[in-house]
């Protein structure tokens, strides 16, 4: 099995753990992992800003990047989301558009991707720590919003709990944050509150933007509660060593 | 009232900063969401029925022009009187025509969007007419002189102490606890309901294949307004009505339990033309208001039609984590929460709705609680996109992120002076991150993940 | 307004929603049917008991014309009623008004002459079990405040006016008519009288009946 990797910017410069752990846990499920160059941004903050100029030129760009036949695998529900809105921004008579129906088809947010392989099963996980999970709200309506839960339900030794409300947004919102801060303020404030309650080793979820959103203010209320993909929490397991962040 | 939707981001920042209204908002949103959940819970085969209302409500639009025509025509035949209205000066004007033809000076109200939309009240009282709202959030919210907060729940943001403030300055009426309060409302209205010449509603539906209005309540309020005064006006838009029984059937279905859990409200009146030759009550001279107001030309508009299909039920609001931190008054106008910045940005001028369909996540709660599946935060995106959208800061990204290399040059650039963002709010144009920043450590830039990758393979190569 | 003015409106709403309708048009797809409903059957009283309860309105069974009677006399003692206004011939030969002898008789009239009335009572021409809901067609003699205006209300609701659910109204409301004018108001009754609209507290009889009593009648009426 092969598989592209599509690394949503914010992952590429900010987060690039993430992106080794997805690597380290495709590999370790014999899947051949290829990260074409030339990769910068999906178009999703041009889209949801609505200029819907630049969200067609960076899908065109996009729809050559990963012209391969393989399927793309990404750590991002909002970043896989926009790939499937692609087909949207060309007419039915332009010759992108059969193209993104076709990426679309076989773009995959990395843990609905994987709970399709079969040596998933067998992965062996085993992590001993508590864990917050936080839904995030850009996996909802995606193929397999639940498989981030099921997978980590999979990790031996995983005291998995969530949050009161684990799919209310945590407020960023992309340009929301910039625009409204006070009011995105106010919605991570009550997502960190309902997290810290659970007094968990640490966060996870599988949106890196959430990610960001959460890990930050934790870390402003000097709470250095550590944020973190499923996939880093899958290799850490897999690895069987004490992370750092226990 | 008074459109203030220029103002949304400031209300809205300003809300959220005030603790006490979060706490309500809190308490009421999360109330309505139990309700509303454990009455889907049992309900079986709920997908088939959201799929039966919504077919309901689409076909209606589908078949606008036609069934208003159907509805014209049965509720003229019966002896209502149907007007319509361009706008909200026409169906002022229709309404207090009809007022002063009738020599009304006691007018009653049920709770209704839509005349809060044409801002009925303030024309009624010019003409020397009292005007009451019966709705006890409604009342309350008249007394204070504030618009309503929360579709079915208008005085959501008062408390008790409030009322009991209101009723003592602006009635002379004391009471301390809830029931006596609104007990002390009951015997205050009762009066007006006896002695009123007229009564207002909206109209939850009206059906094409009869000529009738249905109104949903469980006050019994609107019951009052249309059984005792001598003359019943209904305010509609032109989107309420529906082809028949069966399609009233299928959205009463799903309307109640999405609005309050209840799996009917306590009253739903059916009314069809004015009272019978030997029937007692009922009014004796009926009409229907058909309002446009803007909504026609939304319906050729294949991608924000879909909010023509809204049957007002408010699980939206209750949803959205910006209603649950701001309120409804932060939008500006009467209508909030997602449907509201959807509907006033199709309603009102341009130039006052601007940030609208920004002040929202994309979460879509409320794309997945709506019963007619309505897609809001796609809509508002689109709106975005027409707008001419974009921002300094999307498109210097987009300009970059078309350019690989120039784009590795910026991040790197910004990576070498200011690997912790910090200096990132005070550029032009980027205002908006000092707020950002001040919640949350910024990310930081580290060395990127296909600069490690190449430098892995190149130790393994070695 | 002129009616001018308004048949120009009429015109150019009308002309807009066409010429929108015809750019674009709206395909809806066919819904499924209808589910077929919850059967009422073995005991639809126990059902419809079922959903009333938690509506705190009470269900009581009559299983003929003078235990009927006698169940409304009970239900006016103990709501200290000494007045009432009922349906008229629909409920005749009932003997509700030997019953209810010790109080005074309220004839259908204008709202504002029953006001002071204590006790309404009326009759469902259907019931809607799942929702528990009392539907009732008004008209000449089955006056729309019996139901509304008077603190306590009963509603007589036969056993062959059972129903399974709302899916049904369309039929009922098609055998109101039948023959003849629509009514001019059909009431769908679920409750009493109810608002939450100062801090979310219930509170019923804000403006109908605070108390609703369903009387069975459990023969053929």
């Amino acid at each position: 099995m092969r598989a592209q990797l599509f690394i949503p910017c914010l992952v590429e410069d900010c987060q690039p753990e993430t992106a080794e752990a997805v690597v380290e846990v495709l590999e370790h499920l014999d899947v051949e992992v290829r990260h074409p160059s030339g990769q910068t941004c999906c178009g999703q903050l041009a889209y949801k800003t609505g200029d819907l100029k630049n969200a067609r030129r960076l899908a065109a760009r996009y729809l050559e990047i990963f012209a391969a036949p393989d399927p793309v695998v990404c750590p991002s529900g909002s970043c896989v989301k926009m790939v499937h809105n692609y087909p949207g921004l060309f007419n039915p008579d332009e010759p992108e558009h059969k193209r993104a129906v076709e990426l679309a088809a076989r773009t995959f947010e990395f843990c609905d991707f994987i709970s399709g392989l079969p040596a998933t099963q067998r992965m062996g996980a085993h992590l001993r720590a508590r864990a917050c999970y936080h839904g995030s709200c850009q996996l909802q309506g995606l193929p397999g919003q639940d498989a981030p839960r099921e997978l980590l339900r999979g990790v031996r030794g995983l005291d998995l709990v969530e949050a009161e409300r684990p799919d209310r947004c945590c407020g960023f919102g992309g340009v929301f944050s910039l625009q409204f801060t006070s009011v995105s303020e106010a919605l991570v404030e009550d997502k960190c509150r309902e997290i810290l309650a659970l007094e968990p080793d640490f966060v996870v979820a599988a949106e890196p933007s959430c990610l960001m959103n959460i890990g930050g203010h934790l870390a402003r209320l000097g709470k250095p509660l550590p944020a973190l993909h499923v996939a880093q929490v899958l290799a850490a397991g897999l690895r069987k060593e004490t992370p750092p962040w226990k | 009232m008074e459109v203030n939707t220029q103002n949304f981001r400031s209300l809205a920042e300003r809300a959220s900063a005030n603790k006490r209204l979060r706490g309500v908002l809190d308490h009421a949103t999360r109330h309505f969401q139990r309700c509303r959940q454990a009455s889907m819970d049992a309900l079986p085969h709920r997908e088939e029925y959201f799929a039966r209302a919504r077919a309901a409500r689409f076909n209606a639009l589908a078949h606008l022009p036609e069934l208003l025509e159907e509805l014209e025509k049965n509720a003229t035949a019966l002896g209502t009187k149907v007007h319509w209205a361009h706008d909200a000066a026409e169906a002022r004007d229709i309404v207090t025509g009809i007022a002063k033809a009738a020599n009304a000076k006691v007018i009653v109200k049920g709770k209704s969007m839509i005349t809060e939309e044409i801002a009925l009240n303030p024309a009624l009282e010019a003409m020397g007419a009292e005007v009451w709202e019966t709705d006890l959030g409604e009342f309350i919210v008249q007394l204070a002189g504030e618009p309503p907060s929360h579709i079915i729940a208008p005085a959501l943001h008062k408390s008790r102490e409030d009322v009991v403030k209101l009723f003592a300055e602006k009635l002379n009426l004391h009471g301390e606890a809830i029931p006596e309060l609104t007990m002390l409302a009951r015997h205050a209205l009762r009066e007006k309901f006896l002695t009123a010449d007229m009564g207002i509603t909206g109209a939850n539906m009206a059906v094409a294949s009869t000529g009738s209005v249905v109104l949903v309540e469980n006050e019994g309020n609107i019951r009052m307004s249309t059984t005792c005064p001598r003359v019943h006006v209904a305010i509609m838009s032109i989107e309420k009505v529906v082809a028949d029984f069966e399609a009233v059937a299928d959205i009463l279905r799903v309307l109640p339990r999405s609005t309050t859990g209840q799996r009917m409200s306590s009253y739903v009146s059916v009314l069809t033309g004015p009272r019978l030759e030997g029937e007692t009550d009922g009014a004796q001279e009926t009409h229907i208001v058909i309002l446009d107001n803007g909504r026609s030309r939304v319906l050729g508009d294949p991608e924000l039609r879909q909010t023509l299909a809204c049957v007002r039920c408010g699980a939206c609001l209750n949803v959205c984590p910006v209603y649950q931190t701001i309120g409804g008054h932060a939008y500006g106008w009467i209508y909030p929460g997602p449907i509201g910045a959807l509907l006033s940005t199709l309603l009102l001028p341009e130039d006052k709705t601007r940030d609208l369909p920004y002040g929202c996540t994309l979460c879509g709660a409320c794309h997945r609680t709506c019963p007619l599946s309505i897609n809001h935060p796609q809509a508002l995106l689109t709106l975005r996109a027409r707008e001419k959208g974009g921002s300094i800061l999307g498109r210097a990204h987009s300009l970059l992120a078309r350019h690989p290399h120039a784009y590795r040059a910026a991040v790197g650039t910004a990576r070498a002076v200011d690997p912790q963002l910090d200096l990132l709010p005070r550029l032009p144009g980027l205002s908006g991150l000092t707020g950002f920043v001040e919640a949350r450590r910024p990310p930081e830039l580290k060395k990127s993940f296909t600069a490690r990758r190449r430098s892995a393979a190149k130790k393994e190569r070695s | 307004m002129s009616a001018e003015t308004e048949r120009h409106a009429r015109e150019d709403i009308l002309g807009t929603l066409r010429r929108g309708l015809a750019a674009a048009p709206l395909i809806v797809p066919s819904p499924p049917a209808r589910p077929a409903p919850e059967p009422i059957t073995p005991d639809p009283w126990a059902k419809l008991a079922e959903v009333l309860t938690p509506l705190s309105v009470p269900l009581r069974l009559a299983g003929n014309p003078a235990e009927a009677a006698a169940l409304v006399a009970d239900i006016a003692r103990e709501r200290k009623a000494t007045s009432y206004t009922r349906w008229g011939e629909s409920l005749d030969g009932l003997g509700i008004d030997e019953a209810l002898s010790g109080l005074t008789r309220a004839e259908a009239a204008p709202c504002r002459d029953l006001s002071k009335i204590d006790l309404g009572i009326a009759l469902a021409h259907g019931v809607l079990v799942e929702s528990g809901t009392m539907v009732l067609a008004a008209g000449p003699g089955r006056h729309r405040a019996a139901s509304l205006l008077p603190p306590s209300s009963i509603i007589l609701a036969p056993r062959k006016a059972l129903l399974e659910d709302v899916g049904k109204l369309p039929e009922l409301l098609a055998k109101l008519t039948a023959g003849g004018r629509a009514p001019a108001c059909v009431n769908l009754i679920s409750g009493p009288s109810s608002t939450a609209d100062i801090e979310l507290v219930l509170v019923r009889g804000v403006h109908g009946p605070a108390s609703l009593t369903i009387v069975g009648l459990d023969w053929d009426f």
